[in-house]
Parts: structure tokens; C-alpha cells; sequence
């Protein structure tokens, strides 16, 4: 069962590479889903389960994109494994934790793909883009946990700081 | 995916990232045609079908605009087609009352209706002349199919024509045939009949009824209808003539003003 979840996830990230991605950018702002699935499978699954759907969720991030597939799969890896690590050396456990954890996963992540596709104006696009990005992404990530999983309760957040 | 956390044990974990690592060299290598074939399957596996559902509802969505489009489109070409088609029967109409010549002494106004009043038949018509173009009360109106009323008011532009339809209108008729006289007028219950024709008058369906031209209103000849039925009613000094009126109150459009020729 879960291999066809891990299935409908990268259908989920075909459908926003095609249709959602466009239909959500603002400004030219757009939501990094693919990292939201990624880091929250790193959040929540064993390391193998990470590396390996993180490998194959970035070859279909960038299929569109041959000659980035390979530096893709490994960015993606290499972030995904640094949190799955971070939250067993950490032993996070509280959801707020774990959120800030993908936001700056998702940082990372976009800083690096900027660094591979955007080189020349690297700057103005981390500022213009990827930062934008970032908190466009960490704000609808919010959303999505507090919804699905229901466990941002007051208390809990209160708790934390 | 239990089944990879089976076979990921610590003894084969590190063989499992250094996979992943030569695989992501390999992908990231120009040389090497893997990541294009990759690319190939993972297109066709998982974008192809939703880029043919946006694809499907793009074109639906242009199919929409265009049939918009094409309902304005022919909305307006069924009007122009009309507008022509009205402008063509006009054009019949114009040219079958040009050879139309008036009484002798007389002139022709062209006039069209523009509104026509009356309950269950038209008994009034407003056409577009005034005194602005010196029509007058008491004018007789024709049309090339023969007489129509009279005009009964005039105002700056316009003037109100009262038909033969009219109850109260009356008009000194004779029968062309047997230049009997009479009075024709409309009767609600019967129709246009002609009044005061003698017991012993020769008149017969067929007939042709035309103003006689006594009482200076009409001048004499202008064709009022055509007999079609006659009864001599035993207690009555007169027939009672029925006549099919010349012309078609229910389709007037153009008509003329019959004016006398100033000397």
C-alpha cells in the first residue's frame, strides 16, 4: 500500500509540474511542491525510503530537464538525507520543528537549483525568486500540515517557543 | 517501500548511497544518453497525460471562445440577411407602383407608413408627412392597388390617415359596369359593403366598385374593391353589396398622397 502512495506522490509532482505550478505562481513566484513531499517524507520515513524517493522525485521533477536530472536527483538527495539525519540526531519531534526544517530544506534547495540553472544574475534571483519562493512554499506546507495532519494545536506551538 | 527498508540494512546502506551517487554521475554525465531516455519515459509515463488533459482544455476553452465568436457572428450576418431580404421585397414594391400614374390633374406624394392603429383591423395609419411637406386634411390616399382613406390630422412631420376600415369614413362610390351609385363603408359584422344601391340596380359579383367623385372629397375612378356577393333583401328598397376591398390594409408600407396639380 504504501508503494502506491509513494506512486500517487510522483503523480502529484507530474500534475504540478504541468498544470499546478503555473495555476499557483504569483508574480512569477511559484510553490516548490515536489520539495514539500520530499522533506515531509524525509520528516516522517526511514533513510531508505528518503534516498530512494528522493532520487526518483527529482528525475520526475526534472524530466523536463535532462541535463539537470542527474545534479537534481543528487541536490535533492543530499538535502533530504541531511534531514532525515538532523531530525534523528535531534530527535525532533515537534511538527513546528520539523516544518522550519523543510522550509530551510527547501531554501537549500532552491539556492542550489540557482546555482546550477542561474549562475550569472545568481543574487538578484535568490532574492527575486527563491526566497519568495521559500516563504510562498513554507506558507502552503503550513497549510497542508495543519489540515492533513492536524496536529498544530496551540498548546503545542506554544509549548515549543 | 517495506521491502527497501528490508534490503536497506547498515551492512548495505553505504552500497545503496554509492549507488544513488553513480547513478545521479550517471545522469549528470552529457556523454551518457541515460538521463535523456529517463527523461523520455518519465514525459510520456507521467507528464503526457495531464499535459493532454491541459492541452484538451485549452482547446476546449478556445473552442468556447470561437463558438462565442460565431453565435455574435451569425447573429449579425441573420440580421444583415433580413435587412437585405426586407430590402429586396422594397425593391419589388418600388418598382411595381413606378409605372403607377395618378388621376389626370392630380400629383403623387410618397409617403410610408410608420404606424398603424386599430383593434382587430387596422383603421389608422400615421405616415411619415406633414405640413412640413404640405399635406393637408382631407387628402385622399392611394396605392397602386387602389384607395386607402383620407388624412384626418396633420402635425409637423406626420400625419394620421383614416383607411377605409374605418366605421365612420364614407366614400361616394359607383359600379364601374353599370356606373350605378352608392356608398361604400365598413361594417364591423359584414365587411366593406356598399349602401343605397336601388332594388332594381344591375349589379353582379365580379363588379368593379370606384369613387364616383361626388362630394369633391375623391376624385372619380379610384378603385375601391370588387363586388363579391349581392342580395335583394324582400323588405328593403336597396341592395346589399359586399365587396372585397382593392387594397391590403393589413400590409401597408409605402402609399402616396393623391394632391391636385396647382393650375
Amino acid at each position: 500500500m504504501r508503494a502506491i502512495g509513494y506512486l500517487l506522490y510522483l503523480v502529484l509532482i507530474a500534475f504540478h509540474e504541468v498544470i499546478l505550478r503555473g495555476a499557483t505562481s504569483i508574480a512569477g513566484v511559484s510553490i516548490n511542491l515536489p520539495a514539500i513531499i520530499v522533506f515531509s517524507v524525509a520528516l516522517h520515513r526511514s533513510e531508505a525510503e528518503t534516498v530512494w524517493f528522493a532520487f526518483i522525485a527529482a528525475m520526475v521533477m526534472s524530466a523536463g530537464n535532462p541535463l539537470g536530472m542527474g545534479y537534481q536527483a543528487l541536490t535533492m538527495v543530499l538535502i533530504s538525507l541531511a534531514i532525515y539525519h538532523a531530525r534523528e540526531q535531534l530527535n525532533v519531534e515537534s511538527m513546528v520543528t520539523r516544518l522550519a526544517m523543510l522550509i530551510v530544506g527547501v531554501l537549500i534547495h532552491n539556492s542550489l537549483l540557482l546555482a546550477f540553472t542561474r549562475p550569472s544574475d545568481f543574487w538578484y534571483q535568490m532574492w527575486r525568486f527563491s526566497l519568495t519562493g521559500t516563504i510562498y512554499t513554507g506558507a502552503v506546507a503550513y497549510l497542508i500540515y495543519t489540515l492533513t495532519l492536524g496536529r498544530f494545536s496551540r498548546r503545542r506551538s506554544g509549548a515549543l517557543f | 517501500m517495506s521491502w527497501i527498508s528490508g534490503i536497506f540494512s547498515r551492512s548495505s546502506r553505504k552500497l545503496h548511497l554509492i549507488l544513488i551517487l553513480l547513478l545521479g554521475i550517471a545522469l549528470s554525465l552529457p556523454n551518457l544518453p541515460l538521463s535523456t531516455y529517463v527523461s523520455e519515459g518519465i514525459l510520456q509515463t507521467f507528464y503526457l497525460p495531464f499535459a493532454s488533459m491541459k492541452n484538451s482544455v485549452a482547446e476546449l476553452r478556445q473552442v468556447h471562445v470561437e463558438n462565442m465568436r460565431l453565435r455574435e457572428s451569425l447573429v449579425d450576418a441573420n440580421v444583415k440577411l433580413s435587412m437585405l431580404e426586407e430590402a429586396g421585397r422594397e425593391n419589388i414594391r418600388l418598382r411595381a407602383v413606378l409605372g403607377f400614374e395618378p388621376p389626370t390633374g392630380y400629383s403623387l406624394l410618397p409617403a410610408r407608413v410608420i404606424a398603424v392603429l386599430g383593434d382587430r383591423i387596422p383603421t389608422e395609419a400615421v405616415i411619415n408627412r406633414g405640413y412640413l411637406d404640405g399635406v393637408t386634411v382631407n387628402e385622399p390616399i392611394i396605392n397602386e392597388e387602389g384607395l386607402l382613406g383620407k388624412v384626418v390630422s396633420v402635425s409637423h412631420s406626420f400625419s394620421t390617415v383614416q383607411l377605409l376600415t374605418d366605421p365612420t369614413n364614407r366614400v361616394a362610390v359607383r359600379i364601374s359596369e353599370s356606373r350605378e351609385m352608392g356608398i361604400a363603408k365598413y361594417v364591423m359584422s359584414q365587411g366593406l359593403i356598399v349602401d343605397n344601391v336601388p332594388y332594381q340596380g344591375d349589379v353582379k359579383q365580379g363588379d368593379r366598385v370606384v369613387s364616383s367623385g361626388l362630394g369633391g372629397l375623391y376624385p372619380p375612378g379610384l378603385v375601391v374593391g370588387t363586388v363579391i356577393g349581392v342580395e335583394r333583401p324582400k323588405q328593403d328598397p336597396f341592395l346589399s353589396i359586399r365587396l372585397a376591398p382593392a387594397a391590403d390594409f393589413n400590409s401597408l408600407d409605402e402609399l402616396f398622397i393623391l394632391r391636385v396639380k396647382a393650375p
